[in-house]
């Protein structure tokens, strides 16, 4: 849309708006409300609904609004005789085969055909005849429910699916009175984006199975607030009714969400009213975890830590904070662990993602956008952090942009993309070999297996096209992190001037926010090294102490620590490690050995079954505060609602446990932004919080040891992946009611040949194994899937790929099939 | 003396007209006041004559209560065993009869002419819980004359998968 100013007059008043503004919109800037069905502002204009015809002057028939762009000394009239008999003429025919059962429909309360038909139709019905009669509640997907008869065929839904989540699977089907929406081939409605289709649809025909019949519109207390799901940070807005959730929907953010949120966002909410919540802080008496009192719960873990403290100093504690604190209750963790019980051992990282946010190529969620080159590193946008994926489907099929994706994972794109698929281990090589070739280097460093240098050569070419090129990392290997820089640095060195954006959307929703307040072993808030002798004394004289404790361990290393007896007590805040953490026997091991283990969680998960004191902590919507997304971003959320049950907000906990170690803290929000303003900590709303410093990656290792394969597959083995996925979790998603059916069956996805070549057949019954651990899964074939590797979901409860402690080499055994009694 | 006996014959006398005057008192409980057909007394959920629910659950009647006496929470039928015709019906339904102020608005708001204010009002109890009216309490006993209307709940049949042709 050009700058150019045009002049247009609606009902005697003039506005200018930019050339190529639609009516509808250019009415909307002087205050006129145009009545529109088919148009929505983010999708393409379609003319469908007629519901929008104006009378603009010199032009013999009357316009749809939303299919006309202004043009200069246009005259429009909407308020004319004529128009309101087209309104209603077009209302009646809607309303034709539209069922009057609003008291049923969910819609019922802020309807769009209710709301126009009241303002704009006639006030009775002057059909006689039987009304068209069309399927009622067919489940169209697992969260959505839609009735026919109550369609007005607007198409909305349809032309989002096609033009914002890029997929093909909705279509309207017969003709006529018979049009139905339906989905192609009549399969499921599946993606990962299906229910902003609920949000869109004007009328009842879309509805959300899960809030079906729950609440009206004007029952509902809607609070705002941030998803804390991944970590994008999409704003969303809650609808409680009598203290329950019952609803979320988006609010459109252009910084984060752009006004669509993924189906996991939107439809994993009943966890926080789940029966199954910790309600009741637990201890274990005689090898049973019994329900006890706050106060007695906090004593003995004071107790405990105080004695350890005493007996083995502070390095024998261990602070491990998971992904899903504000920023508030990351600074008051690190400051419990720093200040109380004295000890560096601090750490927030429980998935194997090193960093969350690079200081260098700092990019945003908006550049996706506006890229016009994509690169993938390691990297599924799509289950990390899904509406990131939104921004680049329609980057690739809007703008045109290139997308090459790198890695032991690929995603799946309608468009053509260039893949290089390479083994786990073997990324950080492809991307030396980049450095080198970007850096004008005549021979490449050694490629991995099935690599063409002349496929690096194009991938050069293609980065020096682009103008604004996006990088998405996953920020799990160091060693690629590492490369990955150093190519970047040599594209930017390059002639020409381009910009580059990178983003890393990591596992944990808050881990930016968490690096940066210092849940980080070595640093203190504000990404200051422990040792800087100036902060040291801020920090002393703030926090009243004599000694700071140095650079501690990090969660690898607490749990290696504890495995060998030498950290003895351990707090777990949010953080299943026993399912997330890539090697999982070591944090059996660790728990085991560790002499008193305290998870602070809202269930009982994996980890807090195995922990001498449980702490039963609120759920977001409890808390107060501040979150930071992956690219920085500061959001402030005031609390939503009351935690039923005798669950506490992390931060009250923390205030609580610091109270009952003997310290005379104030742990209130607003001191805490005192302490932060005494550091020098800018944290406010729609403020960016820098990103890590490239050291967290570790020193540069021998060329040698970084980007060769982690592991070499023998004969007959495949190497594990594993891999993300939206819906493969434990903690909030394997207690989540809503969540059950979709989460990720346990399945291994193969490439097709490897599946012929092993002689399995889809849906057979598979064994993975590698020395003692093995997993049993079912076998699916996946296009995507690298050959020679065989791709598992991380964190799946029934079926833990951390039994394998990370990539592995694994046999693969078909399973005879269980005789069923 | 005379003005004392003038005074007895009086009184009397006002007794004795009284006597054949048709009588004000009545016999409460067993008789009771007529009321006026408008009265709005406790309130009711009329039947279908098919044994159905009028009430779909539409929370109308809440909305339009200015006192906040009414709670409805709605659910989805078991097409097996349906409450009501159509999807919907009103899984819970309360009022306060403390807070009722009597008014009407509920009644008129309800779409289905489901929700009356009966004539009864003889509405005391011995606790406050007591006065708060569920739904098995609200539910006509008998059916009305009212008929399911034709084209506005076709008969839920559940839920249907979407078949591939």
């Amino acid at each position: 849309m050009s700058q150019e100013l045009v002049t247009v007059t609606i009902d005697g008043r003039t506005v200018q708006v930019p050339k190529g503004t639609l009516l509808v919109e250019a009415a909307k800037q002087v205050g006129i409300h145009i009545p529109v069905f088919c148009y929505h502002p983010k999708l393409d204009p379609a003319g469908l609904c007629r519901m929008c015809l104006v009378q603009v002057e010199k032009m013999p028939k009357p316009v749809t609004a939303c299919t006309t762009p202004v043009t200069d000394g246009m005259v429009v009239h909407t308020q004319t005789q004529l128009v309101s008999d087209l309104r209603k003429g077009v209302l009646e025919f809607l309303l034709l085969n539209h069922p009057l059962d609003c008291p049923v429909c969910d819609k019922g309360g802020e309807c769009d055909l209710q709301d126009l038909t009241f303002a704009y139709g006639a006030g009775t019905s002057r059909l006689v005849d039987p009304k068209e009669h069309k399927p009622k509640a067919v489940d169209l997907g697992p969260f959505i429910v839609l009735d026919e008869e109550r369609c007005i065929l607007c198409r909305r839904c349809v032309r989002y699916d096609h033009e914002v989540a890029c997929e093909t699977q909705l279509v309207v089907e017969e003709r006529g009175h018979h049009n139905l929406i339906a989905t192609a081939k009549g399969q499921p409605y599946e993606h990962h984006f299906t229910g902003n289709v609920i949000d869109l649809c004007p009328v009842g025909a879309l509805t959300s199975e899960l809030y079906r019949f729950k609440a009206r519109p004007w029952d509902l207390v809607k609070v705002p607030a941030i998803c804390t799901g991944c970590s994008v940070g999409c704003s969303v807005e809650l609808h409680f009714r009598h203290g329950r959730l019952l609803r979320v929907i988006p609010r459109d953010n252009p910084a984060t969400d752009g006004g669509w949120l993924c189906d996991r966002g939107r439809f994993q909410y009943q966890y926080v009213q789940s029966e199954e919540r910790l309600t009741q802080p637990l201890v274990r008496r005689n090898g049973e975890l019994v329900p006890v009192s706050w106060s007695e719960a906090l004593d003995e873990v004071a107790r405990r830590f105080r004695a350890i403290r005493e007996q083995h100093g502070g390095e024998a504690l261990g602070v491990i904070g998971g992904g899903r604190l504000t920023l508030e209750e990351a600074y008051l963790l690190q400051k419990l662990a720093r200040a109380a019980l004295g000890t560096g051992n601090v750490d927030h990282r429980v998935s194997g993602q090193v960093v969350a946010g690079l200081s260098q190529f700092p990019g945003r969620i908006a550049d996706l956008s506006e890229a016009d080159t994509y690169l993938l590193v390691d990297c599924l946008p799509l289950e990390t952090a899904p509406v990131l994926d939104i921004r680049i489907r329609r980057g690739l099929e809007r703008r045109r942009a290139r997308l090459v994706a790198i890695g032991s994972v690929l995603p799946r794109y309608r468009v053509r993309h260039g893949r290089i698929g390479v083994r786990p281990g073997e990324t950080a090589a492809v991307l030396r070999a980049l450095a080198a070739a970007l850096a004008g280097a005549k021979e490449l460093p050694a490629l991995p297996a099935g690599v063409d240098p002349e496929t690096i050569r194009e991938l050069v070419a293609l980065l020096d096209k682009g103008q604004k090129i996006a990088v998405l990392w996953d920020g799990r290997d160091p060693a690629t992190g590492r490369t990955l820089l150093e190519a970047l640095r040599a594209l930017q060195g390059r002639p020409g001037s381009r910009s580059i954006h990178l983003l890393i959307p990591g596992e944990q929703p808050m881990s930016r926010g968490a690096a940066y307040m210092g849940l980080l072993p070595g640093y203190l808030p504000g990404y200051k090294p422990v040792t800087l002798a100036q902060v040291q004394e801020t920090l002393r004289r703030l926090w009243g102490l004599r000694q700071l404790p140095g650079k501690g361990l990090d969660t690898a290393g607490m749990l290696a620590a504890a495995a060998e007896g030498r950290l003895k007590g351990l707090y777990l805040v949010g953080a299943n490690l026993a399912l997330t953490w890539p090697d999982g026997d070591l944090v059996r091991k660790a728990l085991a050995q560790a002499e008193f283990v305290v998870v602070q969680d809202l269930f009982l998960t994996e980890t807090a079954r195995m922990a001498d004191v449980v702490l039963p902590a609120a759920p977001f919507t409890a808390k107060a505060g501040h979150y930071a997304n992956l690219d920085g971003l500061v959001q402030a959320v005031a609390q939503p609602a009351q935690s039923p049950g005798g669950a506490q907000t992390d931060l009250a906990i923390f205030g609580a446990l610091a109270r009952t170690l003997g310290l005379e803290w104030k742990t209130g929000v607003g001191e805490i932004a005192r302490e932060w303003q005494a550091l020098g900590l800018k944290v406010a709303e729609g403020a960016l919080l820098p990103g890590a410093p490239a050291d967290l990656l570790g020193p540069a290792a021998e060329p040698a040891a970084a980007g060769t394969a982690t592991v070499r597959a023998q004969d007959g083995e495949l190497i594990l992946v594993p891999v993300d996925r939206l819906y493969a979790g434990g903690g909030t998603l394997a207690f989540d009611p809503g969540m059950a059916r979709v989460a990720n069956r346990p399945e291994a996805y193969f490439h097709p040949e490897d599946l012929r070549r092993l002689g399995l057949a889809e849906g057979d019954p598979v064994t993975l194994s590698a020395g003692e651990a093995a997993v049993d899964l079912v076998a699916r074939a996946a296009a995507e899937v690298i050959p020679g590797t065989v791709q598992v979901p991380r964190g799946l409860p029934q079926a833990p790929v951390n039994r394998f402690g990370g990539a592995a080499a694994v046999r693969v055994t078909r399973r005879v099939a269980e005789v069923k009694a | 003396m005379a003005n004392m006996l003038t005074a007895i014959a009086k009184g009397l006398g006002t007794t004795l007209r009284v006597m054949f005057k048709p009588k004000v008192t009545l016999e409460y409980p067993e008789v009771k006041k007529p009321r006026s057909q408008r009265f709005r007394g406790r309130h009711e959920l009329r039947i279908y004559e098919n044994g159905l629910e009028m009430c779909v659950g539409c929370e109308l009647c809440q909305v339009a209560c200015p006192a906040h006496a009414i709670t409805v929470i709605a659910a989805e039928n078991d097409p097996n065993n349906p409450r009501s015709p159509g999807e919907r019906y009103g899984y819970k339904y309360q009022v306060d009869l403390l807070r009722c102020i009597f008014c009407g608005y509920c009644e008129e708001a309800c779409p289905t002419e489901c929700l009356h204010l009966t004539q009864e009002f003889e509405l005391a109890a011995f606790s406050r819980e007591a006065l708060v009216y569920q739904k098995e309490q609200l539910l006509a006993r008998a059916p009305s004359h009212f008929k399911v209307p034709e084209n506005v709940y076709p008969p839920y049949t559940g839920r249907k998968v979407l078949v591939a042709e």
